[in-house]
């Protein structure tokens, strides 16, 4: 008989511990079925819904419910057209949906131009797969009036934003007329045609985006530059989910099946 | 001594793992962690966070309060074309004002730093701290302040209402940049063209700055404005569909109201 020393004892005992409390297998999980069809069956209808992917669906209706009923504002759209362009909204959605359970993660780590997660990244990019599918649901100049409003959108938002930021700094610097159009143009130049994240100008002016701010020093007297320079720079992150949106969206597309 | 050229480090670093393993193992290890690490010790760069209410990159305050100040001047200066004389009396007024805080900030850290407390009477810290905060994100220059005394007596009223005109401005380009903002979020759940976020801006009443320039979120300011449209107004510019989700948001933000007349804010 072998005698087993303590640490061989602990040792094996957790390798038994281990062993029955680990996961199943996923060949052993279809012998366990085969013989318990009913109770594995039962286990499927009670396991709850993966959240992640649960809210990944909520994020996706919320953008195509406002994205669609954008749509619809600003373009006449015929009967046969709302329906189809409903459709390809609905299959966009379950096509997205799939990607993400084959693809095991119930998001799209979309990045903003930092590197960083950002919802408002992950829902540009998704307006703009959404609005491919429904381009071709579209006459061209109905295309191009939506063209228009995107592209009005957009500009919209980068104003505001950089609107934003240099009032706020405006407010701690004392610009004159000249250092604001500076500034502006600075902001302006740094985000190129990209859509800066709205989240960003939520804090007025007490934090600054991780810009170089070196153009940005060159308008600015040795005072003003002291200040700019105390103002923390934070690289912006997430945000708030455009799923917890929805309860505020707009409600006249009908998604039900 | 070079801990690597010793045979012992062969078996110093297996030992110590295994003595880290047991310590965060065994209860009473785990506890003596937790206290240890529901200790914290303020800084003087935690109380600068504290006043200047977001992070401190580390810049010092009392230069940051002397160019805020500076600028301030340079700017009256230029406004009301101030004889060198008057720029002078106004600058010794800042620097006494400057001096004031400081001191108030250097009284303030000699009582508190390098102090521990218990996490959960940390917020005692920060309660000393918050008054004095407030204080300074109202700038050293406001009301009862000896630069505001000499600065009344050293220049005329129409100087002075082109100061307060040059403010004013200041304060609507940051109220308007505000509203531009909240009509792009608003614009993500309601789905508004290009005309009705324009009509929408219109409607955004009027409102002077608050009393005392309190460092205010102004997005709690523009999120109750937004409350606030008479709905026969949204009728105007919105459809059916909107208005009922606005609806829902608008009811989220009513209840602003006092706290914002707390800051100082004068509704109609």
């Amino acid at each position: 008989m072998i005698a087993l020393s303590t640490n061989r004892f602990f040792g094996l005992l957790s390798l038994i511990l281990l062993l029955i409390t680990s996961p199943l297998r996923a060949d052993e999980a279809v012998a366990v079925e085969e013989v318990r069809p009913a109770v594995a069956a039962a286990q499927v209808i009670q396991q709850p819904a993966n959240p992640a992917l649960q809210a990944k669906r909520r994020g996706l209706e919320t953008i195509v419910k406002v994205e669609l009923s954008f749509l619809n504002r600003v373009v006449d759209l015929t009967d046969k057209q709302r329906g189809d362009i409903v459709a390809a909204g609905k299959s966009f959605i379950e096509s997205e949906m799939k990607d993400a359970r084959e693809n095991g993660g119930a998001q799209i780590r979309q990045v903003n131009r930092r590197g960083v997660h950002s919802f408002d990244a992950e829902r540009r990019d998704l307006e703009a797969s959404l609005r491919k599918r429904i381009h071709k649901l579209l006459e061209d100049k109905q295309w191009e009036a939506y063209s228009v409003e995107i592209e009005d959108r957009k500009q919209f938002q980068q104003q505001v934003v950089i609107d934003c930021f240099v009032s706020a700094l405006d407010n701690r610097l004392n610009m004159d007329k000249g250092q604001r159009i500076a500034v502006a143009q600075v902001f302006r130049d740094e985000y190129g045609d990209q859509l800066p994240d709205l989240q960003t100008a939520l804090n007025y002016g007490r934090y600054l985006p991780a810009f170089d701010l070196q153009k940005m020093e060159k308008c600015l007297n040795e005072d003003q530059r002291k200040i700019l320079n105390s103002i923390q720079r934070v690289t912006y992150g997430s945000g708030n989910t455009f799923a917890n949106d929805r309860n505020f969206i707009v409600d006249d597309i009908d998604l039900e099946p | 001594m070079n801990l690597f050229a010793t045979p012992l480090y062969a078996i110093r670093l297996p030992l110590s793992w295994l003595l880290v393993i047991a310590a965060f193992g065994s209860p009473a290890m785990a506890q003596f962690a937790a206290v240890r690490q529901n200790q914290f010790t303020v800084t003087e760069h935690q109380v600068d966070a504290w006043l200047t209410n977001s992070g401190s990159n580390g810049t010092s305050l009392a230069g940051v309060l002397t160019s805020s100040q500076s600028v301030k001047v340079k700017e009256i200066v230029k406004l009301c074309e101030l004889s060198p004389e008057q720029q002078e009396q106004l600058e010794l007024a800042s620097q006494v004002d400057v001096g004031r805080m400081l001191q108030k900030i250097a009284d303030l850290k000699a009582e508190l730093v390098g102090k521990t407390f218990d996490a959960n009477k940390l917020g005692e810290a920060y309660q000393k701290v918050a008054p004095l905060g407030v204080e300074l994100r109202k700038g050293v220059s406001g009301p009862g302040s000896l630069f505001q005394k000499v600065l009344n007596n050293t220049v005329t009223p129409e100087q002075i209402a082109k100061v307060e005109k040059a403010e004013l401005d200041r304060w609507r380009r940051q109220y308007d940049a505000a509203i531009g903002v909240e009509i792009a979020m608003i614009q993500r759940l309601i789905a508004l063209t290009k005309d009705q976020r324009e009509a929408l801006w219109e409607l955004f009443p009027d409102i002077g700055p608050p009393e005392n320039r309190p460092d205010i979120n102004l997005r709690i300011l523009v999120q109750y404005q937004v409350s606030q449209i008479p709905v026969e107004d949204l009728e105007e510019v919105l459809d059916d569909a909107q208005i009922e989700a606005l609806g829902r948001y608008r009811q989220r933000y009513s209840g602003y109201k006092q706290y914002l007349q707390q800051q100082g804010f004068k509704f109609d």
